[in-house]
């Protein structure tokens, strides 16, 4: 066969959302990719003008279905900062617990879509199917499946009773003892192996330069992680990012999985430790200064710009979401691999194109 | 003659249907291999009927007649098998049939199609030369490449050829496209090249070419069962095996790809048939 090109996305059943890659192929190697995004953008940054301080978390919150907690999160620690608002050791204690809660439940959408995209179905539905029982805690604990909606400026609008911690736990262990069922199927199946082995490899050095985040760079063996900035209560609990020196697409899958295991410890951690008292403060007065903040998402660090002025309205909102930092790690792996590569390099990365297209 | 009109007759009408009933049994055994329930077992007939319901959309006449000529091959084949006809004429026009499928789909100009029409070739280069190695395996058994000499054995063809039968199962993986051969298109569409060589069939056409496939599957789980032919139970209990392999197979694998195929099918499919061919010949 001579060159030819092929369009892959923004719609095609083995990417969750609409990114474009175009594909030039020699035979079935790829000798260039270029990709495309803005199919779905929103601007929900505009949306400032129009909607208050506090309206705008259930904005934020909508940027990104898999992890709106974060987003929420963030936008409410970035507030927080500017007012020089106290959270009570509680309400960050909970917000751990939801927020590794979302990590796992994109970890392991993540998982099942990354066995689909080399054709392992009966995996992909095994791992779907124990993310149903992190979205039942989701529901049992705030009413909501995705968007929990947990977050409010000074803390969290929903607490944790005892028996819906002792409920966590349980089903915890249950998610647990499943999860290592699927170990020896994801990290040692021969046929796995030789489908992510060795592919989209990148170094550490080029991990870095690109700027890459999350799970993406730790695979590549760089230690980053913006849970060591200690946000919320991580300053309490002991925590250790998960790396690989690999750098290819087994690396990325191992770090992930290895990831929900580490996010199990910690909310372990976080229950364990659970302080007593007042789960919000009240706010008053308006913000006014500009701030950055910080957090790490399931995909690696978002970040927050935020501006205001001392009105109901903030002046300018930015988000830097992870996917966006992550896509030109495919303008590097993707060149040279082969085209049933691609699929398994391109969800190797975990593009969110809801984030990205805020 | 008024028996072979009845035997081509029944061919014509249960090949494809037990080829469409496996399909539908297929996919409720995958669907909770995969903890799902899965859809009724008629679902394969429900969509082909559905795609021969929709308006016929014909990219090109020559992939139109190709279509036609894949599920005429598909079925002439299914119908000599019922005849108890020469197993090389079989797998000829077996071949030719998939050909037609290839050269159909390599008449479109979307890249997917003509990616999807290359791998399928090379799938053919793969299982071709393996299954003709199995029918010189038969051959050596019978001292014929009848059908009918394979009925007249006593002794079940399978302990004599164990290996070979090895082979037409690892043929079988790969007709009947299930991972890790799911190479040149997939039922799902879950795939880099979503449906590869049958993107451009769509309605009608896409029906034939399903009926053709229900054919092509009859036709192989026809041919297992010649090595248990000396008593129907045992050669409805192999074929039953065989298959409940396949899906098996298809569960616990990863897709591959045609660098791998050519390898694993080559060199694992030649080594097992020259053992029992030499084997057979030595004897």
């Amino acid at each position: 066969m001579t060159r030819t090109i092929i369009p892959f996305g923004p719609q095609h059943p083995v990417l969750p959302e609409p990114i474009h890659l175009m594909l030039t192929l020699d035979d079935e190697v790829i000798t260039e990719a270029v990709p495309a995004f803005g199919f779905v953008h929103r601007g929900l940054e505009k949306l400032v003008e129009i909607r208050d301080f506090h309206q705008m978390i259930y904005v934020v919150e909508r940027i990104c279905g898999i992890c709106s907690m974060l987003h929420a999160m963030c936008y409410c620690q970035g507030i927080e900062e500017m007012m020089g608002i106290e959270t009570p050791p509680r309400a960050r204690f909970l917000r751990v617990i939801w927020s590794e809660l979302h990590r796992m439940h994109s970890h392991l959408l993540w998982l099942g879509l990354f066995a689909d995209s080399f054709g392992f179905e009966s995996l992909f539905m095994q791992f779907w199917k124990i993310r149903e029982k992190i979205l039942d805690i989701d529901e049992a604990t705030t009413g909501n499946r995705i968007i929990v909606s947990v977050n409010v400026i000074g803390g969290v609008r929903k607490d944790l009773t005892l028996e819906q911690t002792r409920g966590i736990l349980s089903e915890l262990k249950s998610v647990e003892t499943e999860l290592k069922r699927l170990e020896t199927t994801i990290l040692n199946d021969y046929t796995v192996q030789n489908r992510t082995v060795g592919k989209g490899v990148l170094t550490a050095k080029q991990a870095y330069e690109l700027g890459l985040v999350g799970p993406t760079l730790r695979a590549s063996g760089v230690m980053q992680d913006a849970r060591m900035l200690k946000y919320a209560a991580f300053d309490d609990i002991a925590f250790t990012p998960v790396v690989e020196t690999d750098g290819d697409c087994y690396a990325r899958c191992k770090v992930r999985f290895r990831e929900v295991f580490q996010s199990i410890d910690l909310i372990r951690q976080a229950i364990g430790k659970l302080p007593n008292g007042e789960i919000a403060v009240k706010v008053k007065g308006r913000p006014d200064g500009e701030v950055t903040s910080r957090v790490e998402q399931p995909r690696g660090e978002v970040f927050y710009y935020i501006r205001a002025n001392g009105t109901k309205h903030l002046e300018r909102l930015r988000v830097r979401t992870p996917t966006f930092a992550n896509v030109p790690a495919l303008l590097t792996m993707l060149p040279g691999a082969g085209l049933s590569d691609v699929p398994v390099i391109v969800l190797s990365i975990d593009p969110c194109i809801s984030c990205t297209e805020r | 003659m008024i028996r072979h009109g009845i035997l081509i007759a029944a061919a014509l009408i249960f090949g494809p249907l037990v080829g469409g009933l496996i399909s539908g049994m297929d996919r409720i055994l995958t669907a909770r291999v995969q903890s799902r329930i899965g859809p009724p077992l008629l679902q394969p007939f429900y969509d082909v009927i559905k795609l021969l319901g929709k308006e016929k959309v014909v990219v090109n006449v020559w992939q139109a007649f190709c279509a036609n000529a894949y599920l005429t091959a598909a079925s002439i084949a299914v119908v000599l098998l019922c005849l108890r006809s020469d197993l090389l004429l079989i797998l000829f026009i077996q071949a030719v049939g998939s050909v037609f499928l290839v050269v159909g789909a390599f008449s479109s100009t979307s890249p997917y199609s003509q990616i999807g029409a290359h791998r399928e070739l090379l799938q053919m280069l793969c299982y071709e030369p393996l299954l003709i190695l199995v029918a010189v395996g038969v051959y050596l058994q019978t001292g014929s490449f009848r059908i009918a000499a394979v009925h007249a054995l006593h002794q079940p063809m399978l302990l004599k050829l164990p290996f070979l039968f090895l082979v037409l199962g690892l043929v079988l993986t790969i007709k009947l496209r299930k991972s890790p051969f799911d190479l040149s298109t997939s039922h799902h569409a879950h795939q880099e090249l979503v449906k590869g060589l049958l993107t451009d069939y769509s309605g009608p056409l896409l029906a034939l070419t399903e009926i053709a496939h229900w054919c092509d599957t009859a036709l192989l789980l026809g041919f297992c069962s010649l090595f248990w032919a000396t008593n129907p139970i045992g050669a409805l209990l192999l074929v039953a095996v065989t298959y409940l392999m396949e899906i098996w197979i298809d569960n616990v694998c990863a897709r591959m790809n045609w660098r791998w195929m050519l390898g694993y099918g080559w060199g694992m499919g030649m080594a097992l048939s020259l053992v029992n061919l030499v084997w057979l010949y030595a004897r």
